[in-house]
């Protein structure tokens, strides 16, 4: 198989190289290796899940992408005024975005997996004109004169400009930038996965980047880069509102103190998280900027910023950090990193989509809308400074499904039209009172979603806030649709968290690529730590681990012991009487357990505290000697192997446009690759250069071929604590360093940080040795430890031509 | 039942009768509930205690070896199920084990960590549990029930790890320093 496979891929890459064209009319979906052999197997029903939506006279139109190995070609009809679904117009593979043109008749659809862009005649209800565009189009707008318009790409990470006029009842597309050839760049260059796209004005426009973190502001005619923003956070949308820009991202946090440790922003200043650390940095936020030159005038981030978990820095109780265990402890100091407090105001998690419109007084406004708590919040903006008043505060919130993510304003109705990604339904939310309207628009024949316990797992990885203790975090705030944001960040297993850094894990291909992450220890039954920081167990009393509250008290042992001793009720009997401290601490959950505080939630959003039973179940032995399975409970583990269900059941590999259209170049990259002259293949064997796949006798795992991050004193940096490697015996770390398991390369021409660090930029800095003449000027290679080059790999007797050629084989994965 | 209550039930002496495993599984495995001693598997009897052991992030968990005669197998699949007696409380795990010791009629798990995730420590620690477990190994199934004694007479992080105080201050996350 491995040995088919190199020979039909060294052929294809035989094949002169088609032109645009020529490109294939679709990409083919990846196969799902996950199947009824496994044990945690079972069917999954079709879901159509709706993405974008827009308006075009009185019909909304909602594109139904499908999922990535079972993609849609279909774009939905309703009618504005009554909600009603008039039916449903095919169109190309996986349509992502869409966009309708100032006339008020036609409208642009791009599939993320066509190689042409559907022009959409919205009164007739038929395609009436298919444009070229390169694979993976997925962003466009109009201008508003209608004579412009910009699609974003993410195949080539760039933006095409196309010149659109309107001639009698038809709409005249003409691109000016046109793909050449299928390996030639085209269009605007632009940070890597740029997705929304809104003009600011006739001229300008602003382009986001979640994966790059990213806002950039571009002349929408000659192309120039007018700005950039960078919040260190992905910035999901941008919005133009009373004459200022407002973009939605999830803060600059990263793990890291904000006052000393690793500097991943690299502005040369030690630090560069938030005054909290951990899991408790991730925030929601709302930039509002200035439109010249993307000024930061203000910045508003998560009402619950402060004080809900109990690591949280809190100003009012400075001293309050010294108190707890050293590892969470925090100096006074500490709160001076603290936003104002009159900026804490975003009471939703995972901002997805902010749409500007008028109150009935005609005073500006925006309403946002967050996926990952299924939430709308509205804002006044003050058209004299852009500061920004929220309307509707914490348990207020205009209520939606799973997923939202896109939305249209219905200005005459004063409604917005929410699009429930998950859900397979449009939300239609009345502005002023909340209260909604709902007309289904995908596929619910196998039940309204959740309907599996994989169903389960998806939800919970996007509408993941409901489960946090502060409400403020998903698994969607880096894991972007499944693909890691390019921010290096900190974990807790490390043994120096200040100053360690790990990349983030590709959401991709998960079921043949365990176990997962950098240690190759942990798997779909075991991840929880990462599930722990969303609410540490120190957060619900009678866990009994908040020392604040049970240092005061006799220790289990000794109540075990003395069960009359003062305390001692509480400390054997905490459920029924829990201490006054409890109640009084003013931070953690409601919930007096952990496992209860998730199963009050998995209500709340699941409409169910146990598993359906189809993938998750328990096995009992009967008396006569038979298993019995039942549902088990979603509390803290349940919906920990949920996620883990979901991530093994959904491959969610995106096609790869390199190996549908070869470059001629991969066909030698593909000899180097597996030649003894790199040694590529010997770690990373084709077919799926992947070893990490579960089996015996279990992955391969290096001491470090690379030099590991170290801290000032020259320490390992990249070691994990202890207490990681007892708890996951399966993790090795001995004096040479942290033993890392070989990771799947598939798929990584769509990846932006590279290694387990995710300080490489490039695949090129990934590969190439330091000062290798294949690095451009500021390019830094990693190939090496600690002065020795080709250590992870031997590329530094490449040429520069041969270096192209490697990659461009390994962008075929 | 005084000596382990291995649980296998009829399935030990009998041969799993069919439809016995919900997969269909045709063929059993006996299985047995232990720990290690040095390197020798020692099966747990009704009542035997078991220390609770505190790890990375606060996580506790109880630490058994699990024996499958049967085939012999590179991965099997386990699955806990564990009842605190007095109050009913339940806990359930399953997962899947490949770091499997050959042994001349099966395998051994030598190390297995039943992660207690959902119960506070107060409602388990010092409390008898019911232990039943299932393993699954290329399609042969097989259980054993033992009733342990849950202690927690060390609350130090995990054993063998070895905390240096004057070069690393801080403790292991969530763990507890011991002098």
């Amino acid at each position: 198989m491995r040995v088919t496979f190199a020979l039909a891929l060294l052929l294809a890459a035989c094949e002169p190289a088609p032109s645009a064209r020529e490109l294939p009319r679709e990409l083919t979906p990846a196969e799902n290796p996950f199947g009824p052999e496994d044990g945690l197997w079972s069917p999954q029903p079709h879901r159509d899940r709706p993405y974008a939506i827009a308006r075009a006279g009185d019909r909304l139109f909602v594109t139904l992408r499908g999922t990535e190995d079972a993609p849609g070609r279909e774009v939905a009809v309703l009618d504005a005024r009554t909600f009603e679904l008039i039916g449903r117009v095919e169109v190309g593979l996986a349509p992502t975005a869409i966009a309708a043109h100032p006339d008020g008749r036609h409208l642009v659809v791009l599939n993320r997996f066509a190689s042409h862009a559907s022009v959409l005649d919205g009164r007739a209800l038929e395609v009436v004109e298919e444009i070229p565009v390169p694979f993976y189009c997925e962003g466009v707008a109009f201008s508003p004169d209608g004579a412009r318009a910009l699609v974003t790409n993410r195949w080539k990470d760039s933006v095409l400009r196309w010149d659109v006029r309107v001639e009698g009842d038809r709409l005249v597309i003409d691109p000016v930038d046109v793909l050449t050839s299928p390996q030639a760049e085209v269009g605007v260059r632009v940070d890597a996965d740029p997705l929304r796209v809104r003009f600011l004005d006739a001229r300008r426009a602003l382009v986001t980047s979640e994966t790059s973190l990213s806002l950039t502001l571009l002349d929408a005619e000659s192309g120039a880069i007018l700005a950039h923003h960078v919040p260190n956070g992905p910035v999901t949308d941008v919005a133009v509102a009373g004459g200022y820009v407002l973009a939605l991202h999830t803060g600059h946090g990263s793990g890291h103190p904000p006052d000393f440790g690793f500097d991943g922003d690299f502005d040369g200043a030690p630090g560069d998280g938030t005054a909290n650390v951990t899991f408790q940095d991730v925030q929601n936020e709302i930039d509002v900027l200035a439109p010249d030159d993307l000024r930061l005038l203000h910045r508003y981030t998560s009402d619950t910023i402060c004080c809900r978990d109990y690591r949280d820095v809190d100003p009012d109780h400075p001293e309050a950090g010294l108190e707890l265990r050293p590892v969470d402890r925090w100096p006074p100091e500490r709160v001076a990193f603290l936003p104002p407090r009159d900026t804490w105001i975003v009471a939703g998690a995972m901002p997805e989509r902010i749409v500007p419109f008028a109150r009935p007084t005609g005073s500006p406004a925006v309403a946002v809308v967050f996926g990952g708590s299924s939430e709308v919040q509205t804002f006044d903006l003050d058209p004299t400074d852009g500061s920004l008043t929220p309307r509707e505060r914490a348990g207020s919130l205009f209520e939606v499904r799973f997923g939202a993510r896109d939305a249209v304003l219905l200005e005459e109705v004063d409604r917005l039209a929410v699009v429930e990604r998950l859900g397979e339904s449009v939300a239609f939310v009345d502005l002023a009172s909340g209260e909604v309207a709902r007309t289904v628009v995908g596929d619910e024949r196998g039940g309204a979603f959740p309907a599996t316990d994989a169903e389960l797992g998806e939800a919970f990885n996007t509408v993941t806030a409901p489960f946090t203790i502060d409400g403020d975090q998903s698994c969607v705030h880096c894991h972007r649709e499944g693909t890691p944001i390019a921010k290096p960040v900190s974990m807790p297993l490390l043994e120096a968290p200040a100053w360690g850094v790990r990349n983030v894990m590709s959401y991709r291909g998960a079921f043949d690529s365990r176990p997962w992450f950098v240690e190759a220890a942990m798997e779909e039954d075991n991840f929880f730590p990462v599930i722990n920081e969303f609410a540490r167990r120190e957060n619900f009393c009678c866990e009994q681990s908040d020392v604040r509250v049970w240092s005061r008290y006799p220790s289990h042992d000794e109540c075990t012991e003395e069960p009359d001793r003062e305390g001692c009720d509480h400390v054997l009997r905490c459920l029924e009487s829990p201490p006054p401290e409890c109640a009084e601490r003013g931070y953690g959950g409601e919930a007096l357990t952990r496992e209860r505080h998730f199963r009050d939630a998995a209500l709340r959003v699941f409409g169910r505290d146990e598993s359906f039973g189809d993938g998750l179940y328990a096995e009992r032995l009967g008396d006569d000697g038979r298993i019995e399975r039942r549902p088990i409970r979603l509390g803290f583990d349940g919906v920990t192997r949920a996620l883990g269900l979901f991530l093994l059941s959904r491959p969610r590999l995106l096609p790869n446009p390199n190996a549908m259209v070869p470059r001629a170049e991969a066909r030698e990259g593909a000899l180097l690759f597996a030649s003894s002259r790199t040694g590529c293949a010997s770690c990373h064997p084709l077919p799926v250069a992947a070893t990490a796949v579960g089996g015996p006798p279990g992955p391969l795992r290096f001491s470090y071929v690379l030099t590991p991050v170290r801290g000032p004193s020259g320490a390992d940096v990249d070691r994990v604590n202890p207490a990681f490697l007892g708890t996951f015996p399966d993790a090795v770390q001995d004096s040479v360093g942290l033993r890392v398991g070989v990771p799947s390369l598939r798929g990584i021409w769509d990846r932006r940080r590279f290694l387990h660090h995710g300080l490489a930029r490039s695949l090129r800095e990934a590969i190439a040795t330091p000062h290798h003449p294949g690095l451009a000027p500021g390019e830094r290679g990693f190939d090496e430890r600690d002065g020795q080059a080709d250590t992870h790999g031997s590329t530094s007797g490449l040429s520069a031509r041969e270096l192209d050629a490697l990659i461009a084989f390994m962008e075929t994965l | 039942m005084t000596r382990p209550t291995l649980a296998l039930l009829a399935l030990a002496l009998t041969g799993c009768p069919e439809g016995t495993d919900p997969d269909g599984g045709s063929c059993t495995v006996e299985v047995a509930v232990g720990e290690l001693e040095g390197r020798s598997f020692v099966e747990l009897a009704d009542g035997d205690p078991v220390e609770m052991l505190l790890g990375f992030q606060g996580f506790r968990m109880l630490r058994f070896a699990v024996r499958s005669r049967g085939p012999a197998v590179d991965e099997i699949e386990v699955g806990s199920f564990l009842t605190i007696v007095e109050s009913g409380v339940e806990l359930d795990q399953r997962s899947r084990e490949r770091d499997l010791a050959p042994l001349p009629d099966g395998v051994l798990l030598q190390e297995y960590l039943l992660f207690v995730n959902d119960i506070p420590p107060a409602q388990i620690v010092g409390y008898d549990a019911d232990l039943e477990m299932t393993v699954h190994a290329a399609g042969c199934v097989g259980g054993a029930r033992v009733q342990v004694a849950v202690r927690d007479d060390d609350p130090c992080v995990d054993h063998g790890i070895v905390l240096d105080a004057a070069t690393r201050p801080d403790a292991p996350d969530g763990g507890v320093v011991c002098e």
